[in-house]
């Protein structure tokens, strides 16, 4: 574990073992203050285990996880009055209105100025006057994002905050995300998607089967990334020239069919193309599980150890 | 489809068997032990239950030939079947329209090539099937009890009271599926459901001693049909005409809830209030109660504050007529002074209406504390805790918001109906003291903490299964109370009995024992609460 007086998050040996090889093992993590760490992992992977140990919400089984120095779980007051908390998904809170919903959080919390509320509001366009279960379920999740921003914390703990929300309110989210980390906050930003990460995050930690195998940069996380592509020809396939463009591997030729994955840039591939006779071409980025699959099987990481936490 | 539904009533008619078991079991054994050995002893029980019987006119049938062992069972344990059941219907009916649906299991059923008229067809048989089973169990049980004892009980006869209870086990449940369809959510299908339930009850039972009433019921209540039969008592009959009455009653409204889940949109009620326009707005409320703990969480309840408020109190202003009725009805009878005995008091109008009110107003308080019980455990499984501890907020400042919360709303319902009592009591020419009124409601509080406290620390330790286990402790305290003076049970088990422990204070004076276990019994579970909430995990 490597410590530093400025850490947002210090993680060292955390453990919640749920028996079955199931929950989070011995996570040792730090997330600078200003940072923004990129909380990578598919479903079940621990991520919300990690997110609730932080928010003192269930106890370790071993190890111990500290907020600005105050540890989680004997100081979890002290410790949340510095954290914005988000949500997967909110619970229920019946026949409640929004503005209702904000006040009581506000009155639990202390410290929420009214027009921190009212300016995310008008930037989801959240109309805080109807009843919660009136709600649809991204304005649900945009009422989360309101309740874990709006007392302007020191360190945001996002748990797959954009569920739900139309690529719009995404962008804006992301966008809210980038300033509140220009302003100083620090953000620890949980999901299962690769490109959300992306926007934001300064860092990645992925997760796996409830062990971290690895963190990186964002410029090592856009070396893992690759798209599956399915070139379809009406004439003669060059396939030495598409063999030979940079970041193309894993090259399968079936007659006129081609597939392949595709590092990096798509330009190199596209130049191989020029000139043939391209009757179709589809890509898809793979799932995070997908892309761990594939990453490991080519041996780019041998080993899940190789850990490297800190910058 | 009817595999699906039944699994979903397996909770429902294992706890309801089991309970229609013991609570069958225990008023039958109960019988052999009052009754003792002698025809002369019969005889006597007889005058005496006849005395007792009629003072509980307006929550079971008048008693008829209570000396003999199934005129006994025909008034003390067919009698009180119908009121237990119709409570089983109401929450099973409510949670297998609105509560599902509120869990998006209806949106599931619906997606499938499942009409809503077929998945109230299903759920109705499921339930049927269920009530069968339910009912027969306990039949049985009365049955063989009574057969150990050393008599009989004629099985057609005890065949048609099983019939007729299963009807009208369907009416209810039928109808509260038909009035489900009118809430928004499950806890309002279950306060409409009630309500309607309630008032069908006491038009017939009330109706007992009142011939206007008897009439009204005779077109509106099912209980009122189900009276008819009574072919357990000496010289009494299955009414075949009324029972199958019951069962067409049963299709009809559920038909008719078929129909109303056919015309409405799923996920909203039948009824909806025009929207209103309002303007947007960005701003949290104003309201200052929402950020104070404790008024807050009162502020979220206040509807359900209100209903328990006015029903505590239309009750309470209700019982000195109940109470002077019953003392005109029964003081002729020799063993109304034995009965007064029991009560305490030199004035028996005083006496009895205390005595009723406050057994009933018990059975309120109890009720009270286990819905507010539930929303503490639905709190925890639907994420609400774990969002209030997002909040720099410690677990032991939940369980004391909670505790204060239920104090504040107890305080309220007991203090405007003992009030109301008092009025009403006045303006019927029953002179209670006042001071031996707010003492009696003094003692209630501890007595309805006691089960909060037991509630909040179950919550704490198995938020999942904590209704269920005080709903049990409540049910077998309740037993304790009855089945105890008459099984001359040891003092040490009556005090298992929180109901015991509340005594008769108005007549009496506070019960010190009772009082000082019951407030122990308060700060243990809550401070058990408090201890547990820090040890365990939170979260969906």
């Amino acid at each position: 574990m490597v410590g530093g007086p400025t850490a947002a998050i210090q993680i060292g040996g955390l453990t919640k073992d749920y028996g079955s090889e199931r929950g989070l093992f011995d996570l040792d993590l730090e997330v600078k203050e200003g940072e923004v760490l990129g909380y990578l992992g598919p479903n079940g992977a621990g991520k919300t285990t990690t997110i609730r140990l932080l928010m003192g919400l269930i106890h370790p089984t071993a190890g111990s996880a500290q907020i600005f120095g105050l540890d989680c779980q004997r100081q979890a007051v002290e410790a949340k009055r510095l954290v914005g908390y988000v949500p997967g998904e909110l619970p229920q809170f019946g026949g409640l209105r929004g503005s209702e919903i904000v006040a009581y959080m506000a009155g639990l919390r202390g410290g929420v100025d009214d027009r921190v509320v009212a300016r995310i509001c008008e930037r989801f366009s959240l109309d805080l006057a109807q009843r919660f279960r009136e709600y649809s379920r991204g304005t649900k999740q945009k009422l989360a994002i309101v309740l874990g921003f709006m007392h302007q914390p020191r360190l945001l703990i996002l748990d797959e905050p954009t569920g739900g929300l139309d690529p719009l309110n995404q962008q804006a989210f992301y966008d809210m995300c980038r300033e509140v980390k220009h302003d100083g906050a620090t953000v620890f930003l949980s999901s299962h998607i690769l490109s959300e990460v992306e926007h934001v995050s300064d860092r990645v930690a992925i997760l796996r089967a409830g062990r971290l195998v690895r963190t990186a940069s964002l410029h090592e996380l856009h070396e893992m990334r690759f798209h599956q592509v399915e070139i379809e020809f009406g004439g003669d396939v060059p396939i030495a020239a598409i063999r030979a463009a940079a970041g193309v591997d894993r090259l399968e030729v079936d007659g006129h069919l081609v597939r392949c994955i595709v590092r990096g840039s798509f330009e190199p591939l596209l130049e191989a193309l020029a000139g043939s006779e391209v009757t179709n071409l589809t890509s898809h980025e793979p799932s995070l599980e997908e892309v761990f699959l594939t990453y490991y099987r080519d041996g780019a990481s041998e080993a899940p150890a190789a850990v490297e936490t800190g910058s | 489809m009817l595999r699906i539904a039944w699994r979903l009533q397996r909770a429902g008619v294992i706890g309801m068997s089991a309970f229609g078991v013991v609570y069958g079991y225990i008023q039958a054994a109960a019988y052999g032990k009052a009754a003792g050995a002698t025809a002369a002893s019969r005889i006597a029980l007889g005058h005496q239950l006849e005395a007792f019987g009629r003072t509980y006119s307006w929550i079971l049938p008048l008693p008829v030939r209570v000396d003999t062992v199934s005129g006994y069972v025909q008034w003390r344990i067919y009698g009180a079947l119908p009121f237990l059941f119709a409570i089983w219907a109401l929450i099973a009916a409510t949670g297998a329209t609105r509560g599902d649906e509120d869990h998006g299991l209806v949106e599931v059923w619906l997606s499938s090539p499942v009409g809503p008229g077929r998945y109230i067809a299903t759920r109705f048989q499921a339930f049927a099937l269920a009530a069968l089973i339910a009912v027969v169990a306990t039949s049985a049980t009365i049955r063989l009890t009574i057969a150990g004892l050393g008599y009989s009980l004629d099985l057609p006869a005890v065949a048609g009271d099983s019939v007729a209870l299963l009807a009208l086990t369907l009416v209810c449940y039928g109808l509260c599926m038909a009035l489900a369809q009118f809430a928004s959510r499950r806890a309002s299908a279950v306060g409409l459901s009630g309500i309607v339930l309630a008032v069908l009850f006491f038009v017939n039972s009330l109706g007992r001693t009142d011939a206007g009433l008897r009439a009204v019921a005779a077109v509106i209540s099912p209980f009122y049909h189900l009276d008819r039969s009574t072919p357990l008592t000496p010289g009494g009959a299955f009414d075949l005409g009324a029972t199958i009455g019951l069962f067409a009653g049963a299709f009809v409204v559920t038909a008719l809830a078929a129909w109303l889940m056919t015309i409405r949109d799923i996920g909203s009620p039948l009824l909806r209030r025009g929207r209103r326009e309002h303007a947007v707005t960005h701003v949290p409320a104003r309201n200052r109660l929402l950020r104070v703990p404790v008024l807050s969480t009162l502020y979220e309840r206040r509807l359900g504050l209100l209903g328990w408020t006015l029903g505590a109190s239309i009750g309470a202003a209700y019982m000195p007529t109940v109470g002077r009725s019953i003392v005109d009805l029964s003081s002729k009878g020799g063993s109304f002074a034995a009965y007064l005995a029991v009560v305490g008091g030199s004035d028996p109008y005083v006496a009895l209406t205390g005595y009723i009110w406050f057994g009933v107003f018990q059975l309120a308080l109890v009720a009270l504390a286990l819905i507010w019980v539930a929303r503490w455990s639905a709190d925890d499984s639907e994420g609400r805790l774990e969002m209030e501890l997002s909040a720099p907020v410690s677990r032991r400042w939940v369980v004391a918001e909670r505790a204060l919360a239920f104090v504040a709303t107890a305080v309220v319902v007991i203090t405007v109906s003992s009030v109301v009592l008092y009025l009403a009591a006045a303006a019927d020419h029953i002179h209670i003291h006042a001071d031996d009124l707010a003492v009696a409601s003094v003692a209630l509080l501890p007595f309805v903490l006691s089960f909060a406290a037991i509630g909040a620390a179950l919550t704490s330790l198995v938020p999942r299964a904590a209704i269920a286990v005080l709903a049990t402790i409540a049910f077998l305290s309740y037993l304790i109370t009855e089945g105890g003076p008459l099984f001359k049970w040891p003092d040490w088990v009556m005090k298992l009995s929180v109901f015991s422990l509340y005594g008769t204070p108005l007549t009496r004076g506070i019960y010190w024992t009772g009082f000082w276990i019951l407030l122990a019994i308060t700060v243990a579970g809550f401070g058990a609460a408090t201890l547990l909430m820090e040890r365990r995990d939170v979260g969906r």
